[in-house]
């Protein structure tokens, strides 16, 4: 029982630096490989933005980079499209060493954050933008330019100047220009922050659908995790100019790799504990058991539970990590309320519970309850030394 | 693990990135404008600072001739002078131009499109011009003269007025820029919290406009006390340190002293400029995207009080240059008052005729189109470069420079180097193309920042979308910059064709006698006593630059016509 938990630990425990090691091997098993990324430095005087990062990337897929303002994932993009040369390290895109090469003889197409439209062309010009520079004939062009405006969603609209239609569409004649030269990579930096939050949905489920459908292989930054989570194959979490964990949207979630990760995607009880054996933690005064990793034995670490993990419903005594809190303050959220419980020995706690819970158990303000702290949702981090947030 | 473990531990080979040809060419002509720059601006002032350290035979002498120019007493009293005369009229046109602004930005006065155009008159004539008119109305036969109660306009009094006439435009519009640039929040929060007039204006509008005055001192400062010619025609025996530069290179041929007189006039100058650019460098922007412009509230004391005051400022610039125009069609003043076109008559008179005014026509049209090339050119090399930060640092710093140089330094500076016998450039000398060169140079700075700006507020991103769908660079400047820069470029044309119709400093040492220019004209024929052609020749000035700018206008409104369908917000 006990070698069965430490096994699974050490799954759910690994040290991120291999994470990207893990995510070449993973991909080189399944051959496809289009774009690598190999030790990518970038400096700036005497800034670091990006501290050598490797990454691999499959053809056709959608690849999120996540992470707060100025953790480099921009500089990163901006390094893939050669518009900011990388101090040091490689690109390879499909089998080509591209490290060098200034961006127009990179393939790439782009959408930025601003549209970059060329408010004095009109639509179909802005689209044709890159074929007229093919020589490929007027009809031709023609026919394609009504093709992807179809295709984006904004049929007719050739003739109108950019400044005539609303931010939502000018997002997509962009998106239309950027895939007017069949580019075998697309970036997209932040293409849907500009948006309000309406469009931004539709926008969202559109541009994924999008891509689905011509298999282009598609990198889109952003700081907005909700839209990592619907629209990435595989979210990068980046953080101060290092990968911090690689995996498609579940494996961020569940098996959130670091404190920062866990704490950035969703949200996370993150509470400094002492790990006292395999099996127990003191937090504040409180033991609980846990599953400790060998390497935290005795060490300080921090103790992350999610708030919707703490369990509330039919609690006996005699259950593990079963707490008796205070109800403080509740904050309503529509389907679900977060509520803030206070342990006698000082510990707080942010959980959420469903409609549904706060009915039957007749949570409210003021009254007492018990929880539990599910061991199998309790993950266990080493203390950083500059905290997250 | 241990293949990838070990690949980490080997140093990291630097990236270079490989240089596109559009790169190349952008470099090269990087390169070109560098070393065309130096030579038309850093080249010349050494050659002038070398010069201040001969002797007439052109021996090295080191400082003997500052010590003697110190030891003179006459040329001393230039710098006091000097000093006194642009201290007084600065103050006195910041003054003037605030409350002109103010009320412009401020108030709700009526005919403010009236008064913001009659404002701008002075910037259309040479510096000559308001002193012309102050000899016509104060003057000796002036018809105004006992107004000055005995006192005589030739001298400090006649240079100052002179001078705030002809620079107040220059200090309105950078003053009324500070003042349009203020968040109209900050007046809702002061009314919010009870804040009295006084003190609201106090706390909240002088704070605003603070970087805006002490701009516009600094440069109202240094064109007045580089200015050459007011004090020429209005100055009688008051010499300031422009005068005394004429008289020692033209006067005396004395191009050593001529030499140290320049650096003296240069001094002032560089220290304002420098004063200027430290002050402008603390300067944060008032105004951000959540800022709401300020709209002024009717009042009716304080519209009528200003529109009152507005209303005698304008009768001042439109009596100057009313005095002026009638002045020049009266027949022989002031026994002969008909009117007539007999002073219209230049090619009976000396100063050039009307050649003077088509070569000045040409030297303008020179000056626009060849000037707003280069340095708009050179403005989109600098911001639009990738890499290469050195060089495009030092073409900064070039595109700095000439403010800080009076037009006449220049000119002079340019006597030493292009008239140097074993200079290849030496074949200029004496030709159009030197005077062309010497304004677009005198008049680079305020282009090459129209420019910059203009350039600034595209979306940086246009160039990288160009290059993702690999159109050539070229492709993307002739497709999207300019045709969205080209109200910028017409400024800029515009503003070259009128400063080089008008300017006096910049080319009164460089004309030879087959390139007589108008503006000089009018100094000659009134230094020769023939005030009412020199008067003429002056309103010919006024129409062409006039005409330019009403043509500058329909245009402009013609493309922001069509730019209103192009703009995003």
């Amino acid at each position: 029982m006990v070698a069965l938990e430490k096994k699974q630990l050490e799954y759910e425990y690994h040290d991120p630096k291999n994470d990207a090691a893990a995510a070449i091997k993973n991909v080189v098993g399944m051959g496809n490989k289009y774009l690598e990324i190999i030790d990518l430095v970038k400096k700036y005087d005497d800034f670091v933005a990006l501290k050598g990062i490797s990454l691999t990337i499959n053809s056709g897929e959608f690849i999120c980079f996540l992470g707060p303002s100025g953790c480099g994932k921009t500089t990163f993009l901006r390094a893939i499209a050669g518009l900011d040369h990388q101090t040091s390290g490689k690109l390879i895109q499909s089998g080509v060493d591209v490290s060098e090469l200034q961006p127009n003889k990179r393939d790439f197409g782009i959408v930025f954050q601003s549209y970059a439209l060329f408010p004095n062309l009109t639509v179909a010009k802005n689209v044709a933008y890159g074929l007229v520079n093919r020589k490929a004939s007027k009809p031709d062009i023609q026919q394609k330019v009504s093709e992807l405006l179809h295709t984006v969603g904004l049929p007719g609209s050739e003739s109108k100047y950019p400044a005539a239609l609303s931010g939502g569409q000018q997002q997509r004649v962009a998106l239309a220009r950027a895939l007017a030269t069949s580019p075998g990579l697309l970036l997209l930096d932040e293409p849907l922050s500009a948006l309000d939050a309406q469009v931004r949905t539709h926008l969202r489920s559109e541009i994924k659908a999008l891509q689905r459908n011509l298999e282009v292989t598609t990198i889109m930054v952003t700081h907005d995790q909700e839209e990592a989570m619907t629209m990435a194959d595989r979210i990068v979490v980046m953080n101060h100019g290092v990968i911090e964990q690689v995996g498609t949207p579940q494996e961020i979630y569940q098996h959130p790799a670091t404190a920062f990760v866990a704490n950035f995607v969703g949200t996370t009880n993150l509470l400094p504990c002492t790990v006292i054996d395999a099996n127990s933690v003191e937090v504040g005064g409180v033991k609980l058991n846990v599953s400790a990793p060998q390497v935290l034995l005795g060490k300080q670490a921090l103790l992350a539970i999610r708030p919707e993990d703490i369990g509330a419903r039919s609690i006996n005594n005699s259950d593990t990590n079963s707490l008796d809190v205070l109800i403080n303050e509740i904050e309503f959220l529509g389907s679900f309320s977060r509520v803030t419980l206070t342990h006698q020995s000082g510990l707080t706690l942010t959980a959420e519970f469903s409609m549904n819970s706060m009915r039957d158990l007749d949570i409210t303000s003021g009254k007492s309850m018990k929880v539990t702290l599910p061991i199998k949702h309790i993950r266990l981090f080493p203390e950083e030394p500059s905290s997250p947030r | 693990m241990s293949s990838i473990a070990q690949s980490t531990q080997v140093p990291p080979v630097l990236t270079k990135p490989k240089l596109s040809p559009d790169d190349w060419v952008m470099r090269t002509l990087i390169i070109v404008a560098i070393i065309a720059l130096f030579t038309v601006i850093v080249l010349p002032l050494y050659s002038m600072l070398a010069k201040s350290a001969e002797n007439s035979a052109g021996e090295f002498i080191g400082l003997a001739n500052f010590i003697t120019y110190f030891n003179s007493p006459a040329l001393f009293k230039s710098i006091t002078n000097s000093l006194f005369v642009s201290g007084t009229s600065s103050i006195t046109v910041l003054f003037l131009a605030f409350l002109y602004a103010y009320a412009l930005t401020r108030t709700c006065m009526r005919c403010k499109a009236f008064f913001n155009i009659v404002a701008l008159i002075p910037l259309l004539a040479p510096s000559l011009l308001s002193a012309i008119s102050l000899v016509y109305v104060f003057g000796n036969q002036g018809i105004a003269k006992s107004w000055l109660f005995g006192e005589s306009i030739y001298g400090p009094i006649g240079i100052i007025i002179g001078l705030v006439i002809w620079v107040f435009p220059s200090a309105l519009m950078i003053i009324k820029t500070s003042l349009q640039t203020t968040d109209g929040r900050l007046y809702e929060a002061a009314t919010a919290m009870r804040s009295t007039p006084l003190r609201t204006f106090l706390v909240v509008t002088l704070p605003g406009v603070k970087y805006g005055l002490i701009s516009a001192l600094f440069i109202v400062f240094t064109l007045t006390v580089t200015d050459f010619g007011v004090a020429k025609v209005i100055g009688g025996q008051y010499n300031v340190l422009a005068t005394d530069l004429f008289k020692q290179v033209i006067g005396q041929q004395n191009f050593q002293m001529g030499a140290v007189v320049g650096i003296v006039l240069l001094f002032p100058a560089v220290l304002a400029f420098i004063a200027d650019r430290y002050v402008q460098r603390k300067q944060v922007s008032l105004l951000s995207a959540r800022s709401v412009p300020y709209t002024p509230k009717p009042s009716t004391i304080k519209d009528n009080l200003f529109f009152i005051y507005c209303t005698l400022v304008s009768a001042v610039l439109i009596g100057m240059l009313a005095m002026a125009a009638y002045a020049s069609f009266v027949t022989f003043w002031p026994y002969d008052q008909s009117l007539s076109l007999t002073n219209y008559q230049f090619d009976l008179m000396d100063g050039g005729g009307w050649g003077a005014f088509t070569n000045s026509l040409r030297m303008a049209l020179y000056t626009a189109v060849f000037g707003t090339l280069f340095i708009f050119g050179t403005a989109y090399l600098v911001e639009k470069c990738r890499g290469f930060k050195g060089a495009r640092t030092i073409i900064q710093m070039f595109t700095l420079l000439p403010m800080a140089v009076p037009g006449m330094v220049l000119g002079l500076s340019y006597i030493f180097f292009f008239n140097a016998p074993n200079n290849p450039l030496n074949f200029l000398y004496g030709s159009m193309a030197i005077m062309v060169i010497s304004c677009v140079v005198h008049f680079y700075t305020v282009s090459h920042i129209t420019a910059v700006t203009a350039l600034k507020q595209m979306d940086p991103e246009f160039e990288s979308v160009g290059a993702s769908l690999k159109v050539p660079l070229y492709k993307t400047f002739f497709r999207v910059t300019l045709p969205m820069c080209l109200p910028a470029v017409l400024d800029i044309s515009t503003y070259l064709f009128t400063t080089a119709m008008t300017t006096v400093s910049a080319v009164i040492f460089l004309y030879s006698p087959d390139t007589q220019l108008a503006s000089v004209a009018v100094l000659n024929m009134e230094g020769a006593g023939d005030i009412a052609p020199a008067a003429a020749m002056a309103m010919m000035i006024v129409l062409t630059s006039a005409c330019v700018r009403l043509l500058h206008y329909f245009l402009t409104r013609g493309l922001r016509r069509k730019h209103l369908l192009w703009r995003t917000k």
